[in-house]
């Protein structure tokens, strides 16, 4: 049994907002104070500390095809970013792609305990699960894109409404099953399959080749099915047009067909740009929040732009195709049949870059101006607007406007009149800072027994030291508990725990429809009984309910 | 007899993933569909194995593997290669020895 | 693995190559002598869903310094002299780019007129999706990872016009797999040096040739590759003045001289695990009969341990 005692806990989750209270861990969960001293405890004194639920993070890159492409790709990445094998760690390098025992290290050094890898085809499943399972500490899981994916495509050109809905529903379980991942995700629907046929970008009514459905369609159809089988998370919604120009207009639209529905808009600050008359970038932030704040079946996470390096990866292709024509660095590209894309170009974003500087302040903007702290979470969709490891330094610009104004300073100075950034005084609360690293994600993930610190959650913790510069206080936390076990103490791993994978209770799903199977068997390089992951993928798979 | 359908070929990079793989008391008897090299690579997979042995003389695999140990440890600078015909799995395993000798790594794709 | 570096790769899975390439290069490579099945699975013959005729509906080149079965197949052989691919695929990108070439109409280039090169130039811009499959043909060149680079940088351009991809033509069973596992674990696909308990990466300095050439490593452990079929004679020589342990399921020429050998399960016949494909897809390969020996896996393991336990 392990007692954390004197810290101020901030548990948003069951309304705890820095009281000085004792948390108890045993058995891997968070227990009742026991009504004897047991005779087993270890204690953390946390005396001038905070302590809160450990970290979830519901968006990155950490694992799978293109995420290697980008570690392979990128050699200077890894250089001066290194660590050495100790007596519990393995050794790792990487900065924006660190290899997959560093990400674990790196996640848990910050107070994290919950990982969730954002984009996997399902031809490269095995893959991302290979890499998750070398995640050391953190509990694991991933999410499936279906939006440029065939079958779901021949589904929705269905004109039978019910049928059409009845069969999607069906086909999503199957490929959630066969993926064995935790959500669906969309990624530029329609975009990337239009690419491929040399089209161009996609709008929402566009009717893409070769079944002629619209991305409204796929947006919303996918979206239905997903409550339908009552998952625990929403869709995970990559919109159209990302970073370009003007395209708050397609965000907004997007909402609207969706209005509704539950729905996770992810990388908002990447989706929510006014076109300047000259067709430049411009904030959209202030339209796009307000959006969000009218709509409460919505959640969103920023994208939040760190300045530095940076690996952009992302299943939307035909975007990574314009980034490498704007950047002419490397470009790496893999089409995946019948499902969807991958590109990976390499950036490095800076302050004085008046684009960059818009983009900044955007994100900013965002995590300002939505109000309900439950529905706007921090992310940098590592590693495209930066790597993860930035997030103690974008805490203290939520938590000090002083900081931010002194930031604000270094910025190309034009950015001013294209942003609302210097008009916003709010700061974050330590309650709010929990909730957008945790509490919230934990609960649009559907993840009962997270992001919060309430009888039966399971005991991952994450104390940190009271101090007024932020960034400090959250980049080397006191203790990081995770599942009952000490993992790291001041800021070092001193135990490399094991993490489980999550995933998603759909019963038994019914078999793919025949007709479906037809095509799948005619049209893919592998046998339909060699495409879903085997069970040696996922061991002892976590599986979350689903509530249809 | 036992027939394994939908077998992954293990010969070249395209793994052909249709084989049919017929087996009779635990010896591959037929198999339908590979290429010739990679039908001669499953018919031939039990035969030809060698016996463990240190510096020729026949021993246990138990004592083979202490004998590595041993020759790797005492090494100052070994060097761990190959890996094109084995799993990821295995693959992963020879990552962490390298990284536990402190020594080199290396595949075929080198030159 | 080096161009793929500098440049990075446009590339696809061999079912969109299936699927909807209508124009397949295969340059440097001889697929139908050492990938059997290539062509009728992913890339000549096969009926694809956007490529319905199959091999009718593909106009299929063959570029190589001889004629073999394969450029024999194509509908079109361009026999190029040895030495030529840097050359050849630098004069593609000017014509696919349009630019002013300053060489004479009637002249040759890599052996081969120039107007040919000028039609393949139309040709790949004129198709819907272009794959070009390249071999050792290319990689081995003179040149070597600079005319990957440069048929790198040829397929990015082309995708200013159409969608146009290159796929190295990975050789046996799982390569690939340990480009994959190295990258995942060490961030670097070949050639890592742990000598400071961090993985440090110099292609040339660590891998495998230098290291022999320079006698720099003083022992070796060879897992599931015969270095006698792979490596030069003096790296073999190299090797064999070294303390061995070879994992293998077959006796071949390496199990005759290695210091310690350790027979193995043969990995997809008697241990299972994952195998990458050439375009970067994993599979699972099977264990379909028991083996008295335990696996590759299970060996590292083991050593693994009694060397972490000594
Ligand atoms: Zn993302």
């Amino acid at each position: 049994m392990l007692r954390v005692t004197n810290g101020r806990v901030h548990d948003p989750g069951n309304a705890v907002a820095g009281e000085v209270r004792d948390v108890w861990l045993d058995g891997g969960k968070v227990v009742a104070e026991p009504a004897a001293e047991p005779a087993d405890v270890a204690t953390l004194d946390a005396a001038g500390c905070v302590v809160f639920p450990g970290g979830v993070e519901l968006h990155s890159h950490v694992a799978g095809s293109k995420v290697n492409a980008g570690r392979i790709m990128c050699p200077e990445d890894h250089v001066d970013h290194y660590r050495c094998r100790t007596d519990v760690t393995r050794a790792g390098c990487g900065h924006t792609v660190p290899t997959t025992y560093l990400t674990g290290y790196e996640y848990a050094r910050l107070g994290y305990t919950t990982l969730f890898e954002a984009a996997v085809p399902p031809l490269t499943a095995r893959h991302a699960h290979e890499e998750l399972r070398d995640i050391p500490i953190l509990d694991t899981g991933c999410y499936t894109v279906m939006g440029n994916n065939h079958l779901v495509m021949k589904v929705l050109s269905d004109p039978d409404e019910e049928r059409r809905a009845a069969r999607l529903r069906d086909l999503v379980a199957w490929l959630l099953h066969a993926t064995r991942a935790y959500a669906v995700k969309i990624v530029n629907p329609g975009g990337v399959e239009s690419w491929k046929w040399h089209g161009g970008p996609v709008d929402l009514d566009t009717s893409v080749p070769p079944y002629g459905v619209t991305p409204r369609r796929i947006l919303t159809g996918l979206a239905a099915a997903a409550d339908e089988l009552g998952l625990p998370h929403p869709v995970h919604v990559h919109l159209n047009h990302l970073g370009v120009p003007g395209n708050v207009a397609v965000t907004l639209a997007s909402m609207q067909a969706l209005a509704g529905r539950r729905a996770h808009f992810t990388h908002l600050q990447f989706h929510s740009y006014e076109a300047t008359r000259s067709g430049s970038y411009a904030s959209g932030a202030p339209a796009v929040a307000e959006s969000i704040n009218q709509h409460p079946e919505f959640t969103c996470d920023v994208g939040q732009l760190v300045f530095g390096p940076a690996t952009t990866m992302t299943s939307d292709a035909p975007m990574e195709f314009r980034l490498h024509h704007l950047h002419k660095d490397k470009w790496a590209n893999s089409d995946i049949e019948m499902e969807s894309g991958a590109g990976v170009v390499p950036m490095r974003y800076s302050p004085r870059q008046l684009v960059n500087a818009v983009q900044w302040c955007v994100g900013l903007e965002l995590m300002l101006l939505i109000r309900d702290p439950w529905r706007v979470f921090l992310t940098t969709d590592h590693p495209n607007a930066g790597p993860f490891v930035a997030y103690p330094m974008i805490v203290r610009l939520l938590m000090d406007r002083e900081f931010r104004r002194e930031w604000l300073e270094k910025l190309n100075p034009r950015v001013r009149r294209f942003t609302t950034l210097h008009e916003l005084d709010r700061e974050y609360t330590l309650d709010e800072i929990a909730t957008v690293t945790r509490a919230g994600q934990a609960r649009v993930l559907g993840l009962a027994d997270k992001g919060h610190l309430g009888v039966g959650a399971d005991a991952d913790v994450a104390v940190y030291r009271e101090q007024g510069d932020r960034e400090r206080m959250f980049a080397a936390p006191a203790w990081v508990v995770k599942g009952g076990e000490v993992v790291v103490r001041d800021g070092e791993v001193v135990a490399a725990v094991d993490g489980r994978p999550l995933g998603v209770d759909l019963g038994d799903p019914p078999p793919l429809a025949a007709d479906l199977a037809e095509q799948f068997e005619s049209y893919s390089s592998v046998r339909l009984a060699n495409y879903a992951v085997e069970d040696a993928y996922v061991p002892d798979q976590v599986l979350i309910p689903c509530a249809p | 007899m036992v027939v394994h359908e939908d077998v992954v070929c293990i010969h070249c990079g395209c793994l052909c993933d249709d084989l049919v793989v017929e087996v009779e008391d635990d010896r591959i008897t037929k198999v339908k569909k590979a290429c010739g090299i990679g039908r001669n690579k499953f018919l031939h997979a039990q035969s030809d194995t060698p016996v463990p042995s240190i510096a020729g003389r026949e021993v246990g695999v138990g004592e083979a593997v202490a004998e590595a140990a041993r020759l790797l440890r005492q090494a100052r600078n070994p060097l761990v290669y190959g890996l094109s015909s084995t799993t990821a799995e295995a693959q992963a395993e020879a990552v962490e020895l390298a990284e536990l000798l402190g020594g080199c790594l290396d595949n075929v794709s080198s030159y | 693995m080096i161009a793929r570096q500098q440049v990075g790769l446009a590339t696809c899975t061999l079912g969109e190559v299936k699927n909807r390439a209508d124009l397949v290069i295969f340059w440097g490579c001889n697929p139908r002598e050492s990938h059997q099945r290539h062509q009728a699975r992913y890339s000549a013959s096969v009926k694809g869903q956007f490529i319905p005729e199959g091999r009718k509906g593909r106009r299929i080149v063959a570029i190589d310094v001889r004629p073999t079965s394969t450029t024999a197949a194509a509908d079109q052989f361009i026999q190029v002299e040895p030495g030529s691919t840097f050359e050849t695929a630098t004069l593609l990108r000017a014509l696919v780019a349009g630019k002013r070439i300053g060489i004479e109409e009637d002249a040759k280039v890599g052996g081969v007129p120039l107007h040919v090169w000028r039609e393949l130039a139309e040709a790949i811009k004129a198709a819907d999706y272009g794959v070009i499959l390249f071999g050792l043909g290319v990689t081995h060149d003179r040149g070597h990872d600079l005319n990957v680079e440069e048929l790198g940088a040829l397929i990015r351009e082309v995708n200013d016009y159409t969608r146009f991809y290159g796929l190295p033509m990975r050789g046996h069973g799982n390569v690939t797999g340990s480009n994959q596992v190295m990258g995942w674990q060490t961030g670097y696909p070949i050639a890592v040096n742990f000598n400071r308990g961090y993985p440090r990466y110099n292609p040339g300095e660590f891998s495998v040739l230098g290291l022999l050439a320079r006698e720099e490593v003083d022992a070796a452990i060879i897992i599931a590759t015969d270095p006698g079929a792979h490596l030069p004679g003096d790296s073999v020589a190299a090797l064999q003045a070294i303390p061995t342990i070879y994992l293998e399921p077959h006796v071949n020429t390496t199990t005759g001289w290695a210091t310690v050998v350790i027979p193995v399960a043969p990995a997809g016949v008697a241990a299972e695990g994952t195998f990458y494909r050439m375009d970067n897809v994993p599979l699972r390969v099977r264990k379909l009969v028991d083996s008295p020996f335990p696996s590759d896996e299970e060996v590292l393991r083991s050593i693994k341990e009694t060397i972490l336990h000594a």
